[in-house]
């Protein structure tokens, strides 16, 4: 899981491309799509072609895919690169989008850090004249592309930018909770197992922290509870690489239980944390670094941590989807690794889509558009489960069709959030800090 | 009795749980519906109670079910066992429960609204008191919500746990020594660039990366290979000293002699740098590498793990090695006659190619050292965690004096320790800046750096 050879190279085009445009500073160069590796295997279905150089969105359904392939981020690529990948196979499977077969348009977003990356392949994306965008996972990366994307009305639909403030944002839909129904559940996890915590937080400097912070802080107090470090300007910078100084810091503050709330750098935090000698049961993780820390360097034990992370826990038959398209497309052999992160929330974002070009009977952001939240449920309508049902009700005249996936959203509201989503709060064992599902917290999103 | 019948029901563990939830999560909104009108229901049938409220060692949320859950904990946030905790839902409805072991209880409700969670004073051993011995909290269905009591007092057998107090002197000395610490290995990968800088007058930004591929390397040999990491550290060295004396050879020598300039070769240096970023992203991706495997304590007076020692031992000698090679070998005085003087010493019949190629090489390997070393202290390396020491880095050559190798040594430190010590003060994201400011104050009074003119020997 650690090394990956594989996805390593997976990311080549991507990450060349992306090299050789900082390098010669050069305009910019069609990356190979990741996709294109049709290797069927089982009874998972192959990846979907690449859209050729006249598959637009005047013609036919050409979804941008703009995933983390590269950076801090990139180990939640591979659950999201097989959500889009799979929902795609699906609709092609099931007669493409309006009767024609639906393409991919591969692109990598990298991450908050190098945005130089980003910038450049949302630019190339944008010149292939995409369906819609389905992308980014950071929200760091999101707040950077709408200037661009917003002018077309090109539409972003990410499956797991979660910064509060993308609410209402023009031509962007998400079908993943906010923070701040996150901070809440995590809150109230903390609450619920030490009465009037003291809570010591470790978090980054980035608009996902601090906005998740925020929200943490807010419920905590209002709970009885206290933060005594980790306020504003307690933040460490998201490039830090050392953390003992850190670790000392919040521990002179005497917390009962600290959470952390950073992506991969909770790999270096951990060690520091433990060598100081603090218990990990006393941790506290958020979905950008609940994850398995077995082949970590010096991680204590962290048998009754909790952590929170949005999105639902998919049942066993999305989950081995997901395993099955990976192993046989993108991941070229490598499974998921049990990593499932905002998978079946991709997967959607892509079946909505789908179907709302259906029911616009067109291929372009601007006919689609209208169409995205009565597919979500907000009109009510038939309930179809699958892309090839919805398609079905579609093709006999139906035109108010709720679509329910995996994701198990309920329809999007006026900001484009979900009205109802889901958060689970999972409990660790050993050094894997989400062993154990405990609850799912359905967040009501009031805005 | 429907209380019973949603106990079994709502305590369900895990998969059980899930299935129930699957079979019938596409009716979500209908069974929101059907629930609700049940509810509303059972309260016209029953008019005097209403929603059952069951207890257990653990609570599931879903559509009908919210979690009403807390702990009961004494003044040593100790669990306290026993006690006997009461609800009453918004239309009277009550259930009761005693703490399980670890102090808490979980009641499944099936109505949403004001509760009242009371603390039985009688149940509680002698010596703990309720703060507040009622709550009123506010439940929602499909969420888990509070209700938690911290009592004054503890029985007799309940200890403290609490940690001992940390003065500001005590921090004070632990983030110095965490400087400390820090400074060393910064001063490791300082002394290579100025040398490198002293002899050839150029300012690589790609040494950076010779820390990052110290610290891969480390990660390949130790972990991946299950070597030692003593063995592990030679091999690294050794190898990250060949790249220097590779690039020497294929790029900075052949550069050197058809007279690039100084700002164009800096240039290169810049470029180079992203180019290994990006090899390295390509090879190892974004994660975080461990060195180190194994767990280990704080300890001794300076409160850092045993590794943390023995990285400042072998830093200090190594160190010292090199101060004493440059100031009394033939080759160190050789090293510092091409930093003083390149055509004097040319002409003096000192080969200088010799002199930087083999400065290429030391500088590289004690930087590669310095990647290991960094690695094994900080939980691991990633792709960008010499770039993100290479403005310490230079800060510390500047501030020690350009071209000095002592110099370097004594920036390296002031550098690590005041950013460390500054987070007493300043906000944790700024500590990196301390370095730069005292950087800019003492090149404003002593521009050729603290020991510039000196003791200029490298």
């Amino acid at each position: 899981m650690k090394f990956s050879p594989t996805r390593a190279a997976a990311g080549l085009a991507a990450a060349a491309a992306a090299a050789a445009l900082i390098l010669a500073g050069c305009a910019t160069s069609p990356s190979a799509s990741t996709t294109t590796s049709a290797a069927a295997a089982g009874a998972a279905l192959p990846a979907v072609a690449a859209c050729g150089s006249g598959d637009d969105s005047s013609s036919t359904f050409a979804l941008g895919s703009y995933l983390p392939l590269t950076g801090s981020l990139s180990f939640l690529a591979p659950p999201a690169v097989a959500g889009v990948g799979a929902a795609l196979s699906d609709i092609n499977a099931a007669g493409g989008v309006n009767g024609k077969k639906a393409c991919i348009i591969s692109q990598d977003s990298s991450d908050g850090d190098h945005k130089a990356i980003g910038d450049s392949n949302i630019k190339s994306l944008m010149q292939s004249k995409p369906s819609a965008i389905v992308g980014p996972e950071s929200s760091s990366v999101t707040h950077n592309i709408l200037p661009v994307t917003q002018p077309t009305g090109t539409i972003v639909f990410s499956p797991a930018a979660t910064d509060d403030a993308l609410a209402g944002e023009a031509h962007f839909f998400r079908n993943v909770a906010p923070n701040a129904s996150e901070g809440d559940a995590l809150a109230k996890q903390i609450l619920t197992d030490v009465p009037a915590a003291k809570v010591g937080i470790l978090v980054f400097n980035d608009a996902y922290g601090i906005n998740l912070r925020d929200t943490l802080a807010s419920t905590l107090k209002a709970g009885g509870g206290s933060v005594v470090y980790g306020a504003a300007g307690q933040e460490f910078p998201s490039t830090e690489t050392s953390f003992a100084t850190i670790v000392n810091n919040v521990l002179a503050a005497k917390p009962d239980v600290i959470a952390i709330i950073a992506f991969d750098q909770t790999s270096q935090i951990l060690p520091a944390i433990g060598s100081a000698g603090f218990a990990g049961k006393n941790l506290y993780f958020v979905d950008g670094n609940l994850s398995d820390y077995s082949k970590t360097a010096g991680v204590p034990d962290l048998t009754g941590s909790k952590g929170t992370q949005q999105g639902v826990d998919a049942d066993k038959t999305v989950k081995a989807k997901l395993n099955d398209w990976y192993k046989a497309n993108d991941g070229k052999g490598k499974d998921l690794g049990g990593i499932y992160n905002y998978g079946p929330e991709s997967y959607d974002a892509v079946i909505t889509l789908a179907l709302a070009a259906d029911l616009a009977k067109k291929d372009d952001s601007a006919s689609i558009e209208p169409f995205i939240l009565p597919v979500t449920g907000t009109t009510g309508g038939t309930v179809c489960k699958s892309y090839a049902d919805c398609l079905k009700l579609i093709k006999g005249g139906k035109t108010d069709i709720w679509y329910q996936g995996p994701s198990s959203i309920g329809p999007l509201n006026a900001q484009h959030n979900p009205s109802t989503a889901y958060v689970g709060i999972y409990e660790g064992d050993g050094k894997n800090t989400a062993a154990k599902f405990l609850t799912g917290v359905k967040a009501t999103i009031s805005k | 009795m429907p209380v019973v019948v949603a106990g079994t029901r709502l305590f369900t563990h895990g998969g059980s749980y899930m299935l129930h939830v699957r079979g019938r999560w596409g009716l979500i909104a209908a069974a929101i519906i059907v629930a609700a009108s049940a509810l509303g229901l059972v309260a016209a049938e029953s008019a005097v109670a209403a929603g059952p409220i069951a207890s257990g060692t653990s609570c599931v949320a879903d559509a009908t079910t919210g979690c009403l859950q807390g702990k009961v904990v004494d003044d040593n946030r100790n669990p306290v066992a026993g006690a006997k905790v009461t609800v009453t839902s918004p239309s009277a409805a009550t259930g009761s429960s005693k703490t399980a072991k670890d102090g808490s209880f979980f009641f499944a409700v099936t109505e949403a609204g004001a509760y009242q969670v009371a603390l039985d004073p009688s149940s509680l051993p002698t010596g703990v008191t309720p703060k507040t011995p009622t709550l009123t909290v506010t439940v929602e269905l499909s969420n888990i919500t509070p209700a938690g009591f911290a009592l004054n007092g503890h029985a007799k057998g309940s200890t403290s746990h609490a940690a001992a107090s940390v003065s500001f002197w005590q921090l004070l000395g632990q983030q110095f020594s965490q400087g400390l610490l820090l400074g060393l290995l910064l001063a490791l990968a300082a002394i290579g660039l100025s040398l490198i800088y002293g002899t050839t007058g150029l300012s690589n930004f790609a040494h950076s990366e010779q820390i990052t591929l110290g610290g891969f390397l480390a990660w390949v040999f130790a972990v991946q290979l299950g070597l030692n990491i003593v063995v592990s550290a030679v091999i690294v060295i050794a190898l990250t000293s060949l790249s220097g004396y590779l690039q020497d050879k294929l790029i900075w020598g052949p550069l050197r002699k058809r007279g690039l300039g100084l700002t164009q070769l800096m240039v290169v240096t810049i470029g180079l740098s992203l180019a290994l970023e990006y090899v390295f992203q390509l090879i190892f991706g974004a994660r975080v590498y461990p060195v180190a495997t194994d767990l280990e304590l704080n300890t001794g007076p300076l409160n850092i793990t045993p590794t943390a020692y023995w990285s400042m031992l072998v830093s200090i000698v190594v160190l010292a090695l090199v101060g004493l090679a440059l100031t009394f070998s033939r080759l160190g005085r050789a090293t510092r006659a091409v930093a003083d003087n390149r055509a004097l010493a040319a002409a003096s019949g000192i080969d200088v190619e010799r002199v930087i190629r083999i400065v290429w090489i030391v500088s590289t390997g004690l930087a590669g050292l310095s990647g290991v070393l960094y690695a094994l202290v900080n939980g691991g390396v990633y792709w960008l965690t010499g770039a993100q020491l290479l403005l310490l880095v230079f800060a510390a050559v500047t501030l020690g004096g350009i071209g000095t190798a002592f110099g370097a040594l004594v920036g390296s430190l002031i550098i690590g320790v005041v950013a460390n010590v500054s987070t007493l003060f300043i906000p944790q994201d700024l500590k990196y800046a301390t370095g730069l400011v005292i950087l800019i104050v003492v090149l404003l009074v002593r521009p050729q750096g603290i020991l510039g003119r000196r003791e200029r020997v490298g």
